[in-house]
């Protein structure tokens, strides 16, 4: 479905299913999310969200359904097409560069933006001199807003578990997206690192002009940031709306707290 | 930042530091050996290690830096070795040259084993690693033996007898000049947006797709310039040795490579360099110890792995070989 001023959508999902082998993982997923917006989608353990991502990221490539993304079909790209689309996204168990510094892990996300060949860098050519000291300002700078600076020059690994979170947020952003996917940013945090992070996203949001979609078990965090939220179980979608309205949807309230139970 | 003052000047001179220190090595070198202090074979081996160094650096970047797994070495330096003899040796009658012309030949031959070598890299990485898993490792191995096999059907360089009668025209200069012109691009490369991009793939692969990296080009680019870096210093030894016989290529060369590679340090240029120059040396120098010598050897790895698992240098880089513009710490970063 082409942009129009009347359908903004950045991301549209229709009818998205895969099946590995005789398990139908998810099952006709439907989703919109338009520019700006800050979605959700929660769902017990095991109800297919991750396998909803790794689709959306390309790492797992649908067997039906379409994936639009500002416009355009991308269902069959590679990895790091839909990453060049405009697309990026952190994992739920967080997959940075390990060893590398802070400051190296955003300088690889940097990669589509630095636009020099392979002969003048195996020469070292003074372009390409001045646009590793200018990636060294924009990295840094990046690090800066993120308030990672100090750690700029720390091994990843080494870094405290929330630091290599807001780190992999960072290393996302650094892709220049314009749609980011958190998968269960949350996860391990305690409850005032939960609130800071909330506050991030919601910053991140209007900072960086970016549309978020995030995965999260963390009900609260899910209902103080997002504007909507989606709620899949077994695959499918079963319901769909704003905070409020998810807090009060009877079939949310069933897959979450079982027959008669109450948020 | 003073670039005009005496501190300017003395930055400048330190840039080419590692320069003038291979200067000042060559002039040394042939003024012990014009003295006769220095035994015509013992240059000779300070020569195999100087090549050594470069197949050895060119593997490190399949090996260590993208974090692939290739143990077919050698074959790249076959290939490179038998494409610049045989444009010396068959296509040119270098003997028959006049000396001036002489050193453009052999550059071009030089070129040439590099690009043969290269295309050779393209045909066997671009199949191999666009897949996970250790199809690399064995399709490497398959290619050295294959190389190997199909030189001894090629009378035209000798078929199983071996290819006699290469110029040597390859001296001490020649092989540093090559030295060090490898040691300057993959240093260029290693710390240039390419080269992130194949630390991202030994990091994790998948973290750098998400991050937009083509990581399967990125591979088979680093593949191919270790290829070519094998196939230039192929041309060097052929003309270094004069000869060159199939067998002189086998798995268990490949295997040399490897083992200078993981005892110097995989991952850093100054690994590569210390582990091929380190064991090319040491075995001439246990020579003394007769039969003994490979035990020594033997032994001496195994220590090596046990207490210093990181290999000789340790991960560290010198730091000539980390170009200057990219900070390492917070100190360095202030001026």
């Amino acid at each position: 479905m082409p942009i129009t001023p009347e359908n903004p959508s950045v991301l549209e999902v229709r009818d998205l299913g895969i099946r590995f082998g005789g398990l139908q993982a998810v099952d006709s997923f439907h989703y919109r999310l338009k520019e700006g917006d800050l979605g959700g989608i929660i769902g017990p353990n095991g109800a297919g969200k991750t396998t909803i991502f790794n689709m959306l990221t390309g790492i797992y490539p649908p067997t039906s359904g379409e994936i639009f993304f500002r416009g355009e079909n991308i269902v069959g790209k590679s990895i790091h097409d839909f990453t060049a689309c405009g697309i990026a996204r952190t994992f739920q168990n967080i997959r940075l560069f390990r060893e590398l510094s802070a400051l190296e892990n955003i300088k690889i996300a940097s990669h589509m933006r630095v636009r020099y060949g392979l002969f003048p860098a195996l020469f070292r050519a003074p372009s390409v001199r001045r646009r590793e000291d200018e990636l060294e300002y924009e990295c840094m700078a990046l690090l800066d807003r993120l308030s990672l600076t100090q750690y700029a020059h720390s091994r990843a690994s080494s870094l405290p578990y929330g630091i290599q979170r807001r780190l992999e947020i960072a290393r996302a952003l650094a892709t220049s997206p314009r749609l980011l996917l958190l998968d269960e940013p949350a996860a391990g945090m305690n409850p005032q690192e939960v609130d800071r992070l909330a506050k991030t996203i919601l910053w991140i949001r209007d900072e960086f002009k970016v549309t978020i979609l995030l995965i999260e078990h963390h009900m609260q965090l899910v209902m103080n940031v997002c504007d909507h939220i989606s709620v899949v179980n077994f695959g499918k979608l079963i319901a769909e709306g704003t905070p409020g309205e998810i807090r009060t949807n009877p079939a949310v309230i069933e897959a979450y707290l079982g027959k008669g139970g109450k948020f | 930042m003073d670039k005009t003052g005496f501190s300017g000047f003395l930055r400048g001179v330190g840039r080419y530091a590692p320069l003038l220190g291979l200067i000042v090595f060559y002039i040394g070198v042939t003024y012990l050996r014009e003295i006769q202090y220095l035994k015509a074979y013992y240059l000779q081996v300070l020569m195999f290690g100087l090549i050594n160094c470069m197949v050895t650096m060119g593997l490190n970047l399949i090996n260590g830096v993208t974090g692939q797994f290739s143990i077919g070495q050698a074959g790249f330096v076959a290939v490179g070795a038998y494409t610049s003899a045989a444009i010396t040796t068959l296509m040119f009658q270098f003997s028959a040259l006049s000396p001036l012309a002489r050193p453009f030949v052999f550059l071009i031959s030089i070129l040439a084993a590099g690009a043969v070598a290269g295309v050779f890299g393209y045909i066997i990485g671009r199949p191999s690693l666009r897949v996970k898993g250790d199809y690399l490792a064995i399709v490497t191995l398959g290619f050295g033996e294959i190389i190997r096999a199909v030189i001894r059907l090629i009378p035209q360089v000798g078929g199983p007898r071996g290819f006699s009668g290469i110029p040597r025209y390859v001296n001490l200069a020649w092989i540093l000049a090559f030295f060090a012109l490898t040691i300057w691009f993959l240093r260029n490369y290693i710390y240039s947006s390419f080269g992130r991009a194949c630390v991202s793939c030994r990091e994790d692969d998948l973290a750098a797709e998400t991050m937009g990296i083509n990581t399967t080009t990125h591979k088979v680019q680093a593949f191919i310039i270790g290829a070519v870096t094998a196939g230039v210093a192929g041309a060097l030894l052929a003309h270094l040795l004069g000869y060159l016989h199939p067998d002189q290529f086998s798995y268990i060369r490949s295997t040399d490579f490897l083992v200078y590679l993981y005892a110097g340090g995989a991952g850093t240029m100054s690994g590569a360099i210390a582990g091929a120059m380190v064991l090319t040396i040491l075995p001439e120098t246990l020579r003394f110890l007769a039969g003994w010598r490979l035990v020594i050897y033997g032994l001496a790895l195994v220590l090596m792995m046990l207490y210093r698992p990181n290999g000789i240098c340790n991960g560290k880089e010198f730091s000539f070989l980390i170009p200057p513009l990219a900070p390492r710490n917070p100190e360095e970063a202030r001026d």
